[in-house]
């Protein structure tokens, strides 16, 4: 117990504490401001996983065709379980990695939770409270009591009036993140359909929902980790990979017409899951590239078997 | 051929938000949906949850006990953890009862309209001699209740639109308090209602250490110190009345209470410093610095203040020359709020100073130099904050859900005196 004690308040809660202080204090006692940069460097360190979870999703597109065909083929659900995990095992791919940035961050998200409350309780007890949980620099002790305000929003309070507009845009981002960190997932069978659905709109609820319960330190926190996510995805999916933005796509429940290198991918069956799995250890190579890598490999393992063929026949 | 289009667009996004909300209730799929709703509203409830397991987060209020001054063999108001302030009748001296309580359980009390809803009282209970009536400082409703001593009834003397954490300052029949907006407002008891006047201080943050009545050489101040480390100081008499006479800033806050003497002010911050400055000009004459943040009221005897810091030291400063002369750290470092307790000793001699920490530890020194006389564990008590007070041999304290014990002095021995279970 005082283990988790210790790995919770002062390997966690503690460091992002006076880390906050320290950037707020440094930054005009801008606590906002503090939170942003915050998110941003939060961001910046858990990219690789966020980087994994992009590539797990542009994996599992390219595996879709597959995935139908053993869903057709096998219809007792162990088979078709262990048929499902053999292509996953065959590609390198782990279903759970997307999972991963997720679990990375609920700490975070608890810990920021109760360092919010902490530091801007604005009850003596609770100042009282924070003097104990402050690393003795002067620095940091002399930056309280920290300035609550930044923009419209008192970010110790979670009253209704001053967090419906910051709930609103916290679901609208995460509604926007939803829909473009799944923008490259192509054709899908119905379940994964259904699923993804649902989740389109139950998370910009549920983390508006939470906007309304929590300080809007928290709020601030989601939007701005929304937007970064945004930004990244667009930048992985759009920019990088070539999907055509559409403000029409992000109303719509239908998914954006994948690109030629996508289309490739589909026909390319066992090869494209071989890179899938490739893609997911190699940086990432231009979209052209990408589409064409399978039909280059199929082309040069039938040149290498035409070959030993020939020295086959020569040696007879 | 425009409206055309607008108007096939249009019909093409209802039919979208149609088909995904038909998807969403579709028939075959509601087992699934039943089952990712549940997940949904146990995520939901667990935000709420973790709200909850904030309860620590409410205000307490750590008011102090106070002697009836007209019976103080027999009886005393304190706060109670339930939002009330109770007058305690002494039996025997050890066992405690309640002769009234305010508000009663319904948030009720006779003399008042409608229910009241104080929620924690940090400011000391003040009696006022002539009404004969305690004045009590709600915290979260910001109001000023004259409760008569003997229960009877009770009245608002005034509201705030804030709310009271400062101690009030009596001047016969002229209160001054500050509230949480950074106001400082005069207040006739005998003219509830409106302020006799009003100083807004126009800051965001708040004002929560009870300020000083002086005597200077322009006149009667009011001094007061805020969390925004301005200090002030209010003119009370005259055609200045409720105007700044001074102000100065430190670099840090202040939440603690302003002591005075001999035209000195004496102001502790989170800065770890504490001020000695000119009462009548606000010029610095000494500052001395502590370990850890100056929260508690300090306490001024013969030149010389005693004062305690969150990390759990005491020291003793000369008031004149902001000199130390001695200092007592207290193993395990634990907060210390509550102003020192100073008790004449029996002998004449030198005098002992009792330190109350927040764990329960009670410390008595030799006032002279510092070195321990006594200490006793308080058992089974919460947070003590509250300024403990002494009734002939015992201290009396209060810790933060209202629980009110007596400590001999002599020996290492406390009595629960109420609530009794």
């Amino acid at each position: 117990m005082d283990i988790l004690d210790f790995i919770w308040n002062d390997i966690l809660i503690g460091p992002i504490m006076n880390g906050l202080i320290v950037i707020a204090h440094a930054v005009d006692d801008n606590y906002g401001v503090a939170i942003i940069l915050f998110t941003l460097i939060v961001r910046v360190i858990t990219y690789p996983l966020t980087l994994r979870q992009l590539r797990a999703t542009r994996g599992m597109q390219e595996m879709q065709p597959r995935m139908q065909e053993i869903q057709k083929k096998y219809k007792d659900p162990k088979r078709r379980q262990e048929e499902l995990m053999k292509v996953y095992r065959e590609a390198g791919f782990n279903p759970l990695g997307c999972l991963w940035p997720l679990l990375v961050q609920m700490p975070i998200w608890i810990a920021l939770y109760q360092v919010l409350r902490r530091t801007l309780g604005d009850t003596p007890e609770q100042l009282l409270r924070l003097s104990s949980d402050l690393y003795d620099w002067s620095y940091i002790t002399s930056a309280i009591p920290i300035n609550r305000d930044f923009l419209f929003w008192d970010l110790g309070s979670s009253s209704l009036e001053q967090s419906l507009p910051l709930a609103i845009m916290v679901g609208v981002t995460a509604y926007i993140q939803q829909k473009v960190s799944t923008a490259r997932m192509g054709p899908r069978d119905e379940r994964s359909e259904s699923m993804n659905r649902t989740m389109l709109w139950m998370m910009p609820f549920m983390f508006g929902f939470f906007t309304l319960q929590v300080p809007a330190g928290l709020g601030l926190y989601w939007l701005v980790t929304s937007i970064f996510t945004i930004l990244t995805s667009w930048y992985y999916y759009f920019y990088r990979q070539g999907l055509r933005w559409s403000w029409k796509w992000l109303l719509s429940s239908e998914p954006l017409p994948a690109p030629a290198s996508a289309a490739a991918a589909a026909n390319g069956g066992t090869a494209v899951i071989a890179a899938a799995a490739e893609s997911s250890d190699e940086q990432e190579q231009p979209s052209e590239q990408q589409s064409e890598r399978p039909q280059r490999r199929q082309t040069s393992a039938a040149r290498r078997r035409r070959q030993r063929r020939r020295r086959a026949n020569r040696s007879r | 051929m425009f409206h055309v289009k607008q108007s096939d667009r249009q019909a093409g996004r209802l039919a979208a938000w149609a088909q995904a909300a038909a998807s969403l209730f579709h028939v075959k799929h509601m087992w699934r949906l039943r089952r990712r709703g549940a997940t949904l509203l146990v995520l939901m409830a667990g935000v709420p949850l973790l709200v909850a397991c904030d309860v620590a987060d409410q205000p307490d209020g750590w008011a102090a006990p106070t002697l009836d001054p007209v019976e103080p063999e027999t009886r005393l108001i304190a706060p109670t953890g339930e939002d009330q302030v109770v007058a305690v009748q002494l039996l025997d001296g050890n066992l405690g009862s309640a002769v009234w309580e305010f508000p009663d359980d319904d948030g009720n009390f006779p003399g008042l309209d409608g229910e009241i809803e104080p929620v924690a009282f940090y400011a000391d209970p003040v009696w006022v001699e002539s009404t004969d009536e305690w004045l009590l400082a709600g915290y979260s409703d910001g109001a000023l209740y004259a409760v008569r001593r003997d229960g009877e009834s009770a009245r608002l003397v005034f509201d705030s639109e804030d709310r009271f954490v400062a101690d009030l300052v009596v001047d016969g029949t002229r209160v001054y308090l500050a509230d949480t907006g950074y106001r400082v407002y005069a207040v006739d008891i005998e003219q509830p209602g409106e302020a006799v006047w009003t100083w807004d201080g126009g800051s965001d943050l708040q004002i929560w250490g009870g300020p000083a009545l002086v005597d200077t050489e322009r006149g009667r101040l009011l001094i007061v110190a805020g969390l925004d480390g301005r200090i002030t100081a209010i003119n009370v008499d005259g055609d200045l009345a409720g105007r700044s006479a001074w102000q100065i800033e430190i670099e840090s806050g202040i939440a603690g209470s302003i002591g005075a003497t001999d035209g000195l002010v004496f102001v502790g911050g989170l800065d770890r410093t504490l001020y000695g400055l000119d009462a009548a000009t606000g010029a610095q004459i000494w500052a001395t610095e502590a370990s850890h943040w100056l929260w508690g009221t300090p306490l001024i005897r013969d030149g010389v203040i005693y004062t305690t810091d969150l990390r759990g030291n005491v020291y003793a400063i000369d008031a004149l020359t902001g000199a130390r002369r001695w200092l007592q750290p207290f193993a395990g470092g634990d907060r210390i709020r509550a102003q020192p307790l100073y008790v004449e000793h029996e002998s004449g001699e030198s005098g002992i100073l009792v330190i109350v920490a927040r764990g329960g530890m009670i410390h008595q020194l030799n006032a002279t130099d510092g070195s321990p006389l006594r200490q006793f564990q308080l058992e089974g008590a919460k947070d003590l904050m509250a300024n403990a007070i002494l009734r002939d041999d015992r201290i009396l304290v209060s810790d933060e859900d209202g629980v009110l014990y007596a400590v001999l002095l002599g020996a290492n021995q406390a009595v629960r005196l109420y609530p009794q279970n």
